[in-house]
């Protein structure tokens, strides 16, 4: 994936909600866990995303129950997040140097 | 009275028509469906409700995937009604339903189906296009140029109110198709700059209301000119003496009792039409003579209201009629006319105001018609 653009931080955040399968609005309201409030995501971007992830293969369908469908992460997912998690990890521990100063 | 119907903002006024809703349902009034032009609302206790326009998904043929639509209702958007690519959801404002776009970026991708989708207005324009080529007819057999311009001229002069009707309505149609394009291309890299959209806008549309009056009005009071211009058109029997400006086929010394003709589902007839730039008679006439020979003859007289009229008029009835005889018209010189043309089996003259295009069977030439004319007509 290294010719690939970074993740976005939305798309970082769906993955990491998805290591358990969740339907579309549990969905955002664990993102927003997650992130202890910070992010929020609507109804609109959400299905966005993931419609898109689900193009990609990042993203499969386990059950549909009256059109609202769960989601869960796919093997392409789960290492996409796995690398997008490394990079992150990378760059923090690039500045280090910073600790400090915070 | 439990329902009403109000004129909503186009498609691409999305904080227009957001602000419009939630301020109707203020005041008592929720919508109920929107159509292409007008919402109906009904009647209701009054109610703080969000309205949020969503765009419909150019790969289900702009309807909202029920998917879509169920991931909303999910998380607290109740899906009002939608038509076509614009589709309306309500939320009551102090509900815990968060924004549907977070990312005005992944919303400018919703806009791209509405953007590059056929529209309405510009199906109108172009239907109103065709319609007024069909309306005169395949171009004649002149230049592109002096073909346009007896397109332009020949339905003003002789059906003036329903042309001012198209050209009215065409022009509203153009206005309406450049006005969403521009707009909607506005609205679409407003998004994509990151600009979230602004859902109670301060209403700055006052020109384009005093536009679209003025254009409404024009339309308005084109239609009612041509219902009284359609009114006063006129069909019948031909009498047995002329009542009109045409003349008979025993004036040519054609004497003979009148029939049907076997090759033209038509009878001895008159019509007369009026525009506002003149009156027109059509005339057609089958008589069986003494030697058993069906004659018959067809006028066009058109009697315009001003004499200039005339020097616009004449090429393009020339130009006109040629697609139907393929021959040229030659002038001729008749005292008595002010211009005289011949064709192969029909012949034009001007005289005033008023132009004669006559078609017969009767062998008689052309000059022998006109001159004839002219004695008569005095």
């Amino acid at each position: 994936m290294a010719d690939k653009l970074p993740m976005t931080e939305t798309m970082y955040y769906i993955l990491l909600a998805l290591e358990r399968p969740e339907d579309g609005c549990g969905l955002s309201q664990r993102i927003s866990a997650l992130s202890g409030g910070r992010l929020t995501i609507g109804p609109g971007t959400l299905y966005g995303h993931l419609t898109r992830m689900q193009k990609e293969g990042l993203v499969g369908i386990v059950s549909s129950l009256r059109q609202q469908r769960t989601f869960v992460l796919t093997e392409a997912g789960k290492l996409a997040l796995l690398e997008e998690y490394a990079r992150l990890k990378r760059q923090v521990q690039d500045g280090a140097s910073l600790e400090g100063l915070i | 009275m439990t329902r009403k119907y109000v004129r909503h903002p186009s498609g691409y006024d999305v904080g227009g028509n957001e602000k419009l809703y939630a301020h109707m349902a203020a005041q008592g009034w929720l919508l109920e469906k929107r159509g292409y032009f007008l919402s109906r609302l009904r009647n209701a206790a009054p109610a703080q409700l969000r309205y949020r326009i969503e765009f419909g998904d150019r790969t289900t043929a702009a309807a909202l995937p029920t998917e879509q639509v169920a991931l909303y209702e999910a998380c607290g958007w109740h899906y009002v009604t939608g038509t076509g690519w614009v589709h309306v959801f309500s939320a009551p404002v102090d509900s815990d339903a968060p924004a549907i776009y977070t990312d005005p970026v992944m919303q400018a991708d919703t806009l791209k189906g509405y953007r590059n989708r056929s529209s309405l207005s510009g199906f109108l324009v172009t239907a109103t296009i065709g319609a007024l080529l069909i309306f005169v007819g395949k171009p004649g057999s002149g230049s592109f140029l002096e073909t346009l311009k007896s397109i332009a001229i020949m339905p003003w002069i002789t059906q003036t109110a329903s042309y001012l009707l198209f050209l009215c309505f065409f022009v509203w149609a153009l206005y309406a198709f450049v006005r969403e394009k521009v707009y909607t291309r506005r609205l679409y890299r407003r998004l994509r700059r990151g600009s979230s959209i602004d859902h109670a806008p301060k209403s700055r549309r006052l020109p384009h209301k005093i536009v679209s009056f003025i254009l409404l009005a024009c339309c308005t009071a084109s239609l009612a000119l041509s219902i009284t211009q359609w009114a006063q058109h006129r069909e019948y029997d031909m009498p047995a003496a002329a009542d009109g400006p045409y003349f008979l086929l025993r004036d040519l010394g054609f004497d003979g009792e009148r029939t049907t003709s076997h090759f033209v589902e038509k009878s001895n007839s008159v019509e007369y039409k009026r525009s506002l730039l003149s009156d027109q008679w059509f005339t057609y006439e089958v008589i069986l003579d003494d030697g058993g020979q069906n004659r018959w003859m067809y006028q066009d007289i058109y009697i315009l209201h001003d004499i200039g009229l005339v020097e616009p008029f004449l090429p393009a009835l020339l130009q006109y009629e040629s697609r139907f005889s393929l021959s040229d018209f030659k002038p001729i010189a008749i005292p008595g006319l002010d211009a005289a043309y011949e064709g192969r089996h029909e012949c034009i003259a001007v005289k005033g105001t008023t132009i004669y295009l006559i078609r017969t069977n009767t062998q008689e030439t052309p000059v022998d018609i006109l001159e004839q004319l002219v004695s008569l007509s005095e």
